[in-house]
C-alpha cells in the first residue's frame, strides 16, 4: 500500500573478506546509535531467554524434583515422553486439534466481522460489543462460562435444553469427555476478537475510497467481488499479521482449558503439550521431564518463527 | 493494477438483484438483515458478561427461582460487600495497578525505542534481532517457564513484582515483542525527510527520536499502553507463578483462592459461597480494565485506525 520506493541494489562487484569487515565495521560505527536503541532488548534476550532456554535444554537431560540437586540421566526424558507416555500423545493430538481449528476458524471470523461493520454508522458500538470479552479476564469469564455450563439443574444451559424438552437429564458439559473439547473451543472462539480484529479493522478504515470507485468503474457490481478483487489484495500484510496472531494465541487455548475443566481434566479430554508441562512441572515437581516437553515445543515453535520470519520480512 | 482490473472485469457476471452492489443507497432489506444479524452476534459476545451483572445482584433464592429471569426481585447488594472483603479487593486492586501501570510505562519507553531502532535505522545485524523479536513473538512463555522460575528463585524474585516489571523496562514482558512489532511498523511509515531536517538542525539520534518521533507516536504509545494495562491486569498464568503470599496477590489471583478466603472471613462456614456472590467477585475483577476500555474507546478506536497497526 505505502508507495515507498526501494531501490534493489544493482550486482556489487565482489570484495575481500576484510574489505567487507572493514564495510561494516563502518557500516556500525556510522549507525552506533542503533545499538543505543537495541541495548535494552538484547541485554535482557539473553539473560532472561537465552539462558533459561540452555538451562531447559540441560534439564531436560536430568532427573530434578528441586530438593536434590539434578541427576543426569541422558536421553531417558525423551525416550519416555515419545515411546511410553501416551498422555503426551493425546496431549499433541489436542494441541494440533486446537491449532486447525481455533486459528482458522477465529482468523475467518475476524475478517468477516470486522468486514461486517466496516461500513456501519454503529461501528464503535459493535466493535466495543465484540471486542469487550477479550479485555475481560480469563480466570473470571472461566468461572462464568463454568456457571453456565454446570452439571446440575441450576447450569443455565441444562436449565434451558430441560425447559425446552430438548433433554430430560442435566449433562455433566464440563465432565463429558465428548462436550469438553467443543466448549473449550467455542469459549476460546468467544474471547478470540483481539487484536486480528482490530488489525483488520484498521486496515479496511484506511482503504482507499478511490479504489472503489475505480473497482466499480471497472465493473465491480457485488459486495463480495468488491470484498475479493479490491479488498483482499489490498490487506495482506494484515491477513498475515492477523493469521500469526490467530496461530499464536490457539497455543494460549490451554489456559482457558485449565480454567473450564481444571488442570489434569478428565480423561485427559483436553490435555495440550502446555498443560502437559504445567502438569510435571507444577503438580508432580519432575522438571526435569518437564523441562524436555518443553524442549520439544520450543524446537517447534522456533521451526514454526523461522517460517514465519521469511513471510514478515518482506 | 490493470491486471486486477483487467480479472474483474473477466469476472464480472450478472449478479441477482439482492446482491448488487449499492454503496449510498443501500437496499433497505438487506440493510435490516445486517443489522439484526450483527445485533444477534453482538448479543452472543455479550451475553455472558449481562448475565453475570444480572446474576451478581440476585439472591440465592432469586437464582434457584426459575421465574427470575434477568432482573432480580431485589437488589442484593450484600454480595459485592462480601466479595469485597474475602478478596481484600481495595488492596490487591493497589498491587494489580502497582505491576500493570510500572510494566504499561516500561514497556512504553523501551519497545518504542527498539521499534525506532528496527524501523528508522539500518545497521549490521538488524535482521538477526528482528528475527530474535520474531522469536520472542512466537514462543510462549510457558516453555521456559521452569528455568526461569529456578532463576527467579536464585534472583531471590518470587514474591516481588521483579519478574514483571523488569523485563517490562527492558522492551520484554508480556508480549513487548508485538508492542515492538506496533511501533516498528508505525516508525517505519513516517517520512524520511524527518531524520534530514533533524541532521541540518544538529539533532543527534536520541534528540531525534525523543522530540521528533516520540510525540509524532502519540497514537502507536496510547494503543500499546491501553493493551499493555490491560493484559498486566488480565494475566494469570505468570502472577501464580511467582507470588506466592497472598499480601502480594493481584485482584485475579485473589479471585482464584476466593471459597477458602470467604470461609476465613465469615468464621470458618461456607454458607455464603454461592453462584451471585462467585459472578459478583468476577464483576469485580473484569470492572476495571472494562471501564478503562468504555472510556478509552473513542481514542483508542480512532488511534488503532490511525496507527494501523501493522501495515
Amino acid at each position: 500500500m505505502a508507495t515507498q520506493v526501494i531501490s534493489r541494489p544493482t550486482k556489487r562487484p565482489k570484495k575481500s573478506l576484510s574489505a567487507r569487515w572493514a564495510d561494516t565495521w563502518f557500516q556500525m560505527k556510522k549507525n552506533k546509535s542503533a545499538y543505543f536503541f537495541m541495548a535494552p532488548f538484547t541485554i535482557i534476550f539473553f539473560t532472561f531467554t537465552v539462558l533459561p532456554v540452555l538451562a531447559g535444554i540441560f534439564l531436560s537431560f536430568t532427573y530434578f524434583n528441586v530438593l536434590q540437586p539434578p541427576r543426569w540421566i541422558g536421553w531417558s526424558n525423551y525416550s519416555l515422553l515419545f515411546l511410553e507416555d501416551d498422555v503426551f500423545l493425546k496431549a499433541v493430538r489436542n494441541t494440533m486439534v486446537y491449532a486447525v481449528v481455533t486459528g482458522p476458524v477465529s482468523f475467518f471470523l475476524q475478517l468477516f466481522l470486522a468486514w461486517l461493520i466496516n461500513s456501519l454508522r454503529y461501528r464503535v458500538g459493535f466493535t466495543l460489543a465484540f471486542y469487550a470479552p477479550s479485555v475481560t479476564s480469563g480466570l473470571a469469564m472461566g468461572m462464568i462460562w463454568r456457571v453456565f455450563f454446570a452439571t446440575d439443574m441450576y447450569g443455565y444451559l441444562n436449565y434451558a435444553l430441560i425447559r425446552l424438552g430438548v433433554i430430560y437429564e442435566p449433562i455433566a458439559w464440563l465432565e463429558d469427555v465428548d462436550t469438553m473439547m467443543p466448549i473449550v473451543i467455542i469459549v476460546s472462539l468467544w474471547m478470540s476478537m483481539s487484536v486480528g480484529f482490530l488489525t483488520f479493522l484498521a486496515a479496511l478504515q484506511n482503504m482507499d475510497p478511490e479504489l472503489y470507485e475505480a473497482g466499480k468503474v471497472d465493473g465491480v457490481r457485488t459486495r463480495f467481488q468488491e470484498f475479493w478483487y479490491i479488498t483482499l489484495p489490498c490487506m495482506k500484510p494484515q491477513l498475515l499479521f492477523g493469521s500469526i496472531m490467530a496461530v499464536v494465541r490457539s497455543f494460549e487455548v490451554s489456559s482457558v482449558a485449565t480454567a473450564l475443566t481444571g488442570l489434569p481434566s478428565p480423561m485427559y479430554a483436553t490435555h495440550t503439550i502446555v498443560s502437559h508441562m504445567q502438569d510435571y512441572a507444577f503438580i508432580r515437581f519432575e522438571m526435569g521431564y518437564a523441562s524436555a516437553i518443553s524442549v520439544v515445543l520450543f524446537v517447534t515453535m522456533f521451526g514454526l518463527s523461522r517460517i514465519l520470519f521469511r513471510l514478515l520480512r518482506s | 493494477m490493470a491486471k486486477v482490473i483487467e480479472t474483474i472485469k473477466m469476472k464480472t457476471v450478472d449478479a441477482p438483484w439482492f446482491l448488487i452492489y449499492r454503496r449510498k443507497s443501500e437496499n433497505i432489506f438487506v440493510r435490516l438483515l445486517m443489522y439484526t444479524m450483527l445485533i444477534n452476534i453482538a448479543y452472543i459476545f455479550l451475553y455472558p458478561v449481562f448475565y453475570m451483572i444480572s446474576t451478581s445482584m440476585m439472591t440465592i433464592d432469586d437464582f434457584v427461582d426459575p421465574a427470575v429471569y434477568w432482573i432480580p426481585r431485589t437488589v442484593n447488594w450484600a454480595n459485592f460487600t462480601m466479595s469485597l472483603e474475602a478478596m481484600r479487593y481495595w488492596y490487591s486492586l493497589g498491587n494489580s495497578t502497582y505491576i500493570a501501570l510500572l510494566s504499561a510505562v516500561g514497556q512504553l519507553v523501551s519497545c518504542a525505542m527498539a521499534g525506532y531502532g528496527f524501523g528508522r535505522i539500518k545497521f549490521p545485524g538488524r535482521e538477526f534481532l528482528f528475527m530474535l523479536v520474531i522469536f520472542t513473538f512466537i514462543v510462549p512463555p510457558q516453555t521456559i517457564i521452569v528455568p526461569l522460575f529456578i532463576l527467579y528463585k536464585n534472583l531471590g524474585w518470587i514474591d516481588t513484582y521483579n519478574p514483571f516489571v523488569v523485563p517490562s523496562f527492558f522492551a520484554h514482558g508480556l508480549r513487548g515483542s508485538l508492542f515492538i512489532l506496533i511501533f516498528r511498523q508505525f516508525f517505519r511509515r513516517q517520512p524520511w525527510e524527518l531524520e534530514d531536517a533533524a541532521r541540518v538542525d544538529g539533532c543527534g539520534a536520541l534528540r531525534t527520536f525523543a522530540t521528533i518521533f516520540l510525540p509524532l507516536a502519540k497514537p502507536a504509545l496510547l494503543v500499546v499502553f491501553l493493551f499493555s494495562v490491560v493484559w498486566h491486569w488480565n494475566d494469570f498464568y505468570e502472577p501464580t507463578m511467582y507470588l506466592m503470599k497472598p499480601d502480594k496477590y493481584t485482584v485475579p489471583l485473589r479471585l482464584s483462592i476466593l471459597s477458602t478466603s470467604l470461609q476465613e472471613v465469615m468464621g470458618g462456614s461456607n454458607e455464603f459461597y454461592n453462584e451471585p456472590l462467585v459472578m459478583a467477585a468476577c464483576f469485580l475483577v473484569v470492572l476495571p480494565p472494562l471501564l478503562l476500555y468504555i472510556f478509552a474507546q473513542r481514542h483508542f478506536t480512532e488511534s488503532v485506525e490511525r496507527t494501523g497497526l501493522v501495515d
